[in-house]
């Protein structure tokens, strides 16, 4: 199990979806997810999703691997509370 | 806990259910019922024809809308012929609301990896991942009543993924969306919609959805007659519904009413249910001047009523009627159509 921050992205239906960097440009991220993810935050602000992820899931660029320390940090409560 | 709905596929075509209130996005490619071994949702000791609704490629489609509920669960049995289609737009189920164009839903985010991936509103909740080319039974417990959505997925039995969304629509209406989502053939075998009251957990757990035909006249009120024959059931109990045949009360005034039972539901279902979660009972309709309602029960209990319907002349009118009252693996079940 690994946390991470995606960068979000609009479609073009309008869904918020984790994005990656791709040459500066943030693109759709969804083919590359694999089954098991579980978002714990969308955070709209940022925007960027808190991903809960298993191990096999590649960390895309644009992406953040974080501790669950480190997102309780960032998001109080959120892993673990 | 309480079925709300629910529907078995049948013989029925496109124009058929579409008069009914399905309602079919894309025309072409395959739209049709089909049944086979590896077609059906069933069991081994089942010994009727089961059927399921065989689709192609993003030919997918809409329950009839007045059996959605804002706030309850829907689950639904699907197969997907050799692989999932990979679209945001083609759901395997999605509870979609009225007036907007988001719902709850899940669809296949890659097609390659059987990755599928659950959607509240407009932020991704999860994915999981599914294997084609095998049965599997699939819910969504769904709140879009209030302007903060709420949702958890589930497939075969465990839950997957859950989510909340805020700032969406407050919704009363909404309807149920799937189909078209396997490369070469999505099927889908039935429906169950529950209300409120039914746990995420209960609603999730799979249950096969049988159609029967009542067997028995129990009763009339007012002087019906068959178009055929001299039974009521005789015209009524076809499968698929035939609008050829019915029965017909020439002078209908208030309280008419028509009444066939299933007494022999172990005999249908091939064993006696360890439980019977609901009946649903489905009524199509025509006529001037008048109103109407389904209605239902388990013999020994009370009517439960269905929503009241105008029919009209120029085609059939769909009303329906669910209990989940009473019901035991040896019910007699009482399917009634009155007059208002």
């Amino acid at each position: 199990m690994k946390y991470v921050y995606a960068p979000s992205i609009v479609d073009s239906d309008g869904l918020n979806i984790p994005a990656k960097d791709a040459g500066g440009e943030l693109v759709s991220a969804m083919e590359d997810l694999v089954g098991g993810i579980n978002t714990l935050k969308f955070d709209s602000n940022e925007p960027r999703y808190v991903l809960s992820c298993p191990n096999e899931q590649s960390i895309e660029p644009g992406w953040t691997e974080r501790t669950a320390e480190e997102v309780n940090t960032d998001y109080p409560g959120l892993v673990g509370g | 806990m309480a079925v709300s709905w629910s529907w078995a596929f049948g013989l029925e075509d496109v124009a058929t259910l579409e008069d009914m209130g399905w309602f079919y996005h894309v025309s072409g490619s395959t739209r049709e019922p089909q049944t086979g071994a590896d077609k059906v949702y069933s069991y081994p000791a089942f010994p009727g024809t089961k059927y399921s609704w065989a689709s192609g490629p993003v030919r997918d489609f809409n329950f009839p809308a007045a059996p959605f509920v804002p706030t309850g669960s829907v689950a639904v049995a699907v197969k997907a012929d050799t692989s999932w289609y990979q679209s945001n737009a083609i759901q395997i189920i999605g509870a979609m609301e009225g007036a907007g164009t988001r719902g709850c839903r899940m669809y296949c985010s890659n097609t390659a990896s059987n990755t599928i991936t659950c959607v509240v509103g407009d932020v991704v909740a999860g994915t999981f991942t599914l294997t084609p080319d095998d049965w599997h039974y699939l819910s969504i417990n769904y709140d879009i009543s209030t302007t903060t959505w709420d949702a958890t997925f589930w497939a075969n039995g465990a839950q997957v993924a859950s989510g909340s969304n805020s700032g969406r629509n407050a919704n009363t209406t909404g309807y149920y969306r799937t189909g078209g989502f396997s490369t070469i053939l999505a099927l889908n075998a039935q429906i169950i919609v529950y209300d409120s009251g039914t746990t995420a957990s209960d609603a999730a757990a799979p249950m096969y959805c049988t159609r029967l035909t009542p067997n028995a006249d129990t009763s009339e009120t007012g002087t019906w007659a068959p178009s055929v024959g001299v039974t009521n059931i005789g015209v009524t109990a076809g499968d698929p519904l035939d609008t050829a045949t019915f029965t017909q009360e020439a002078t209908p005034s208030s309280g008419d009413n028509v009444v066939t039972e299933v007494n022999n539901l172990v005999a249908q279902l091939g064993l006696t249910a360890g439980i019977v979660r609901g009946a649903t009972n489905h009524t199509y309709s025509s006529g001037t001047a008048v109103q109407a309602f389904a209605s239902v029960k388990d013999s020994g209990g009370v009517y439960v009523d269905g929503d009241t319907i105008t029919p009209d002349v120029a085609d059939t009118t769909y009303a329906w009627a669910t209990t989940a009252t009473g019901l035991t693996g040896t019910s007699t079940i009482d399917c009634k159509y009155e007059i208002v």
